[in-house]
């Protein structure tokens, strides 16, 4: 999931100084299951908000997933009596709102953080950085691309020490975990192989990404 | 890594018995909370509701507090069923299950029937002070008592903490005396081919005997987490001599002390009338309440309950529920096709998934009404019987735990600097700690109102139902 987290909330009082009439918008997706921008944490900002400056009115909304225009559509009507929307889904949801309602500006009240999985109730660690090229099957199923500090292909570097990374005493080894893991599995041939130098075109590096699948693509007028 | 969980109770009854009792209580209790009914012979009628296996035979019982894992022999074939209670209806012609006679882990936690009548105060102090210790000791205790005495100072508080730590208080008049002298029932000889077994355990440095075992011979065995209820259709009997000796209730000749009448829930009437044996309907009525009595009240009717258009999977009420009354339901009408389910029958309506749902999925059946004004929100087991008809506006709620941060925030209004939160005192909350969730959400919550143009602060007070009034307000000024 996309894990994002609540701004400082004096960031977001200074986004929003002198609107008067604010919609707070959830989504009911990623941000939802983070615990970050949900239905209840937008209705929390939108009331916090409100006691910061009780003469401002402050709605709270939640659709599905605010990356689908068809769910923005049932925004509409609440939009239209808005000076401002604040939205607590990722980067994504936010501009997709701005892009859907062009007349009015959306904000975002979160910092979108990283791909990742809770790996216990509240505990959010990043998994994958959306690499486009994936080389789990070589690893153990161990990313070195998000989980090796360096993003290292062959082999850990020499700040790895008792399993921890050098960046942080709370950071695994990716190299580390991804040794023991093939240990177990017996394919510790696997790290023989030198992986060669990874393309990073299919990464940031080849611009904004796209896919298209023609296959589902609607004809005009469908 | 994962997720371990942690159901420190299973909501399910195990019921193994043939009898038209064992086919009621399967379905009386089935309203409530899921049934398995292992059935020693064939299945006649298919009861609604109910899991039934037939021809089945408890080979062995595992495990204790809740967590029962018991192997059944069921048409031939091995099976192993989880289960928080298992009630066990011998008959006449049935032997009672060798499983559980020979379960060690059982027999560890043993189950100690005190009877206490016509005792003064003082005794009495020292007897339910006794059945605490040894309650927490993790001994199921039992007192029967001719009546809950509160009348003396801290008299109602002990019995609250007694309920707390596990002691069950039976209010009977079946004890059976050979005099009205004070103290506890006497022994009688058991009846021939009756075996005695003594249950024993070291309390202070005294030995405390106590006849239990055959107390059930002729009646259900009711056993929930580690507790074993026993009813006999006949006489209910301790070794009145012994506890005296231990407890210190010898000599004491003071009618005229008691009755303290109390109205508090939790105590459970069984009164068939003096010598009279247990009717069926009588035993049913029981064991149905006290199965609906972990903390000895029955959970009402479902409060909670999961709106599937909103749930978004995100699995948190499932993870933190402390009754485990959370599953995954198919066939929901939404993006995922399913949706988490509460259980009516498991729900004990503490709230706590309600307060902590991402996507405000969770539905309450009766939401606290709205108290104009209100600076306190207080949970209803301790704030609410303080603050009742004291003319201070609050806002209730089933459990502390169950109070959100929206709730928080929709109970302020534009003038008021501080909101109350009253719960319950530490380990005292009978959801399990449900409080303790709360500190983290206030501090969460403070730290966001701390930096608004008005700061508004939100103080969370530990309250029980027996303080006074006077000295929480001074505690917490301006209320």
């Amino acid at each position: 999931m996309i894990v994002g987290e609540l701004k400082p909330f004096t960031e977001i009082k200074k986004m929003i100084r002198g609107y008067q009439r604010i919609l707070v918008a959830g989504c009911g997706g990623c941000v939802t299951v983070c615990q970050t921008g949900g239905l209840q944490e937008a209705e929390t900002l939108a009331r916090l908000l409100n006691m910061d400056d009780p003469g401002t009115t402050v709605e709270s909304l939640a659709v599905p997933r605010q990356c689908e225009w068809e769910f923005l559509e049932q925004l509409k009507t609440t939009v239209q009596r808005c000076e401002i929307i604040v939205s607590t889904a990722c980067g994504i949801g936010v501009q997709a709102m701005n892009e859907y309602f062009r007349e009015i500006q959306t904000l975002p009240a979160l910092n979108t953080r990283f791909l990742g999985m809770p790996v216990e109730h509240g505990v959010f660690v990043e998994r994958c950085q959306a690499c486009g090229e994936c080389m789990l099957h070589l690893t153990g199923g161990i990313c070195p691309v998000a989980r090796c500090s360096k993003s290292l292909m062959n082999g850990p570097c020499g700040g790895s020490k008792n399993g921890r990374c050098e960046i942080s005493p709370e950071i695994d080894c990716a190299w580390q975990l991804i040794y023991e893991r093939l240990k177990a599995l017996d394919q510790l041939e696997r790290l023989l192989v030198l992986q060669p130098p990874k393309d990073w075109s299919h990464s940031r590096d080849g611009g904004v990404r796209k896919m298209v699948r023609e296959d589902l693509m609607l004809d005009d007028g469908e | 890594m994962g997720y371990p969980q942690t159901l420190e109770t299973s909501s399910k009854v195990l019921i193994w018995g043939e009898s038209e009792l064992a086919l009621r209580l399967a379905v009386e209790i089935g309203r409530r909370r899921p049934v398995v009914w292992a059935l020693p012979g064939e299945l006649v009628d298919q009861p609604e509701g109910v899991t039934v296996l037939p021809n089945s035979r408890l080979i062995e019982v595992n495990g204790a507090s809740g967590c029962f894992s018991v192997q059944i022999e069921t048409n031939g074939s091995l099976i192993r069923q989880e289960a928080g209670t298992i009630v066990v209806l011998p008959e006449l012609d049935l032997d009672v299950p060798a499983a559980f006679r020979n379960n060690e882990e059982i027999d560890q936690a043993q189950t100690i029937v005190m009877v206490v009548d016509g005792v003064r105060p003082g005794c009495y102090r020292e007897i339910v002070g006794g059945a605490r210790a040894l309650s927490r000791r993790g001994h199921r205790v039992y007192l029967i008592v001719d009546e809950v005495q509160v009348g003396f100072p801290g008299g109602e508080e002990m019995f609250q903490e007694a309920c707390r730590e596990g002691v069950v208080f039976l209010k009977d008049t079946v004890v059976y005396f050979d005099s009205r002298s004070a103290g506890c029932g006497t022994k009688l000889p058991a009846p021939a081919g009756v075996k005695t077994a003594e249950s024993f355990r070291e309390f202070t440095d005294q030995t405390l005997y106590l006849d239990c075992r055959s107390l059930g011979d002729t009646g259900p065995w009711v056993i929930e987490a580690d507790r074993l209820w026993f009813f006999n259709g006949d006489r209910v009997r301790a070794d009145y001599q012994q506890v005296r000796e231990v407890l210190g209730v010898a000599g004491v000749d003071c009618q005229e002390y008691y009755p303290f009448q109390t109205r508090r829930k939790g105590i459970l009437e069984i009164d068939p009338g003096w010598g009279e044996p247990f009717s069926q309907e009588e035993i049913l009525a029981a064991v149905k309440t006290l199965i609906h009595s972990q903390t000895g009240d029955a959970p009402p009717a479902g409060r909670y309950e999961v709106r599937a258009d909103l749930c978004a999977l995100c699995l948190t009420c499932y993870r933190i529920c402390p009754h485990g009354a959370v599953s995954f339901r198919e066939g929901a009408e939404n993006l995922y096709g399913q949706a988490m389910f509460i259980d009516p029958r498991a729900c004990f309506n503490c709230g706590r998934c309600y307060a902590e749902c991402p996507a405000q999925a969770i539905r309450q059946d009766s939401p606290p009404e709205e108290s104009l004004g209100a600076v306190v929100l207080a949970c209803e087991n301790s704030g609410g019987p303080l603050l009742e008809g004291r003319g201070i506006p609050c806002l209730l709620f089933p459990c502390a735990g169950s109070i959100g941060i929206t709730d928080m925030l929709r109970a302020w209004q534009p003038g008021i600097e501080r909101l109350v939160i009253m719960t319950c005192r530490d380990g005292k909350c009978r959801h399990r700690e449900g409080g303790k969730r709360l500190y983290s959400r206030v501090e969460r919550l403070n730290r966001l109102l701390r930096v608004l143009n008005n700061p508004v602060h939100i103080e969370v007070v530990q309250v029980s139902a027996q303080d006074r009034v006077d000295e929480v307000r001074r505690r917490v000024s301006g209320l």
